[in-house]
């Protein structure tokens, strides 16, 4: 257990002692005890680096002293439950980890799909813009049904296909509706692969990128997202195909592309 | 990997204790709880979830800085931890140092994963010809996990210790008492509430050093370093 044995073996110093050094507190201790407790660390590395070890944990447990402990939501419990208790009562379990997390956050599905994990750690502000995308996909002619204000255009792209002949694939605008801002997508022959089509907005940086939703009616939809998104270099619009395999990263074949300008 | 077949339901000590009203009753010892999970007691993994889910789970969130990944994570922990318990060796050590490993690998999983992602969306968006060419590092959004996991596996060691104890450090430590004042304010000899500090301390490395021991891929760095 410890590096530092029990006096009695001789080897090694009082381990209470080795504390009482870490917590500079050796009031209680002779001047007998103490002289031999630096002499015995003087000449011995393993109980040096004791002091030094129990100087570092007094440190963490000071650091410590503002750690709050969150616990987890209560349906992950309930999915570890029903995943581990139906595997004590019968042998299959093949279902795997994967399955396991679909249980507890079916209603995250598409969440999860939309934002690829090492995305995710940026905010949940991302995380909720996938979010509201699908539900305002899911619900098409929103915009339609509301005719009384005109929603002010933003920012516009022409998308077009990404092979050599960069063929008309309609277009996108960022509209500001009231106090929403959404990306109003209307694409044209994107062709028909069997699967999913997924809207995306990439940085203009290269290397980050949001999914904002599915293009889950024909080939257009709106999008809501937050407005600082385009401040911060969000502005390649792309459609993406996704085979139905639940990988939610962008499966690298983008069905048509443009760049939000003004 | 796989539960063994047979008398898996076999009433122990944390199916009893679960169906008692009090489930924050005395707490049973780790070594109790180790051995109940080795058991296939599933009311043992209940009891160890009540217990160290929210370490886990604060590890992963901040580790990962983001919610729902860490919900995941601390998800996948648990039913690993059961689906492999018959690996597990029941000590009074054991156990939370046994979890935390278990959550340190996810959290490598996951933050390899992100690597990877990063790397697959640099290639979507060099077609693009904007990428300015430099390579998207997989950076973890969360803190540094070693430093994280010492503090927090320490934080929550503390909270765990059965009263005196529990109330001396955190007077020692966090409120910076004397002992001396210690002693006054619980009415307990000075040489008692040395003594508290003292093995309180040796127990709080004690948990820490299985804790970091507990990853084989990937050896702790001496935490010595991290000293004031």
């Amino acid at each position: 257990m410890s590096p530092a044995d029990s006096p009695e073996s001789g080897h090694h110093a009082d381990p209470q002692v080795l504390a009482a050094l870490a917590l500079e507190d050796t009031a209680d201790l002779s001047a007998i005890e103490l002289h031999a407790v630096h002499a015995h660390l003087a000449g011995c590395a393993e109980c040096a680096a004791e002091v030094a070890s129990l100087r570092a944990t007094l440190a963490l447990a000071r650091d410590g002293a503002d750690e709050a402990l969150l616990a987890p939501p209560p349906g992950v419990w309930q999915a570890i439950s029903a995943e581990t208790g139906g595997e004590a009562r019968q042998p299959a379990e093949e279902a795997g980890d994967a399955a396991a997390v679909r249980q507890l956050s079916r209603d995250q599905e598409t969440r999860r799909r939309g934002v690829p994990a090492w995305l995710a750690g940026l905010a949940a502000a991302v995380t909720l813009i996938a979010g509201l995308g699908v539900g305002y996909a899911l619900a098409p002619g929103a915009a339609e049904e509301s005719p009384a204000p005109q929603p002010e255009v933003l920012s516009s792209a022409a998308l077009a296909s990404l092979d050599e002949e960069a063929a008309d694939r309609g277009s996108a605008q960022v509209r500001r509706d009231g106090d929403r801002v959404v990306l109003h997508v209307e694409a044209a022959g994107l062709g028909a692969p069997k699967g999913i089509r997924e809207v995306w907005l990439i940085n203009l940086d290269g290397t980050r990128m949001v999914a904002l939703g599915l293009l889950s009616n024909g080939e257009s939809g709106d999008f809501e997202f937050p407005k600082r998104l385009l401040d911060e270099g969000y502005r390649i619009v792309d459609i993406s195909y996704e085979p139905d395999d639940g990988d939610p990263v962008h499966s690298g074949r983008s069905l048509a592309r443009g760049t939000l300008e003004g | 990997m796989r539960s063994s077949p047979g008398s898996e339901r076999s009433v122990t000590v944390c199916s009893v204790i679960n169906e008692g009203p009090a489930a924050a009753s005395d707490q049973r010892s780790v070594r109790e709880l180790a051995a109940g999970l080795q058991a296939g007691d599933h009311g043992c993994l209940e009891e160890i979830f009540r217990r160290w889910s929210s370490l886990v789970h604060t590890i992963a969130l901040r580790a990962l800085g983001s919610a729902h990944e860490a919900e995941e994570v601390t998800q996948l922990v648990f039913i690993a931890a059961w689906r492999s318990r018959h690996a597990l060796v029941a000590t009074d050590q054991a156990l939370p140092a046994w979890l935390v490993g278990i959550t340190r690998h996810r959290i490598a999983d996951r933050l390899a994963e992100r690597a990877r992602d990063a790397r697959r969306v640099s290639a979507v968006a060099a077609v693009a010809a904007v990428s300015d060419g430099e390579g998207p590092g997989g950076e973890p959004a969360g803190e540094d996990v070693e430093a994280l996991v010492q503090r927090l596996v320490v934080a929550q060691t503390l909270a765990e210790l059965p009263d005196p104890r529990r109330t001396i450090l955190r007077l020692a430590f966090h409120e910076d008492l004397t002992h001396d004042q210690i002693a006054q304010r619980t009415g307990l000899p000075l040489g008692t509430v040395k003594s508290h500090v003292r093995r309180g301390l040796l127990q709080l490395r004690e948990t820490l050093h299985s804790a970091l021991a507990e990853l084989p891929d990937d050896p702790p760095r001496a935490f010595g370093g991290g000293a004031r």
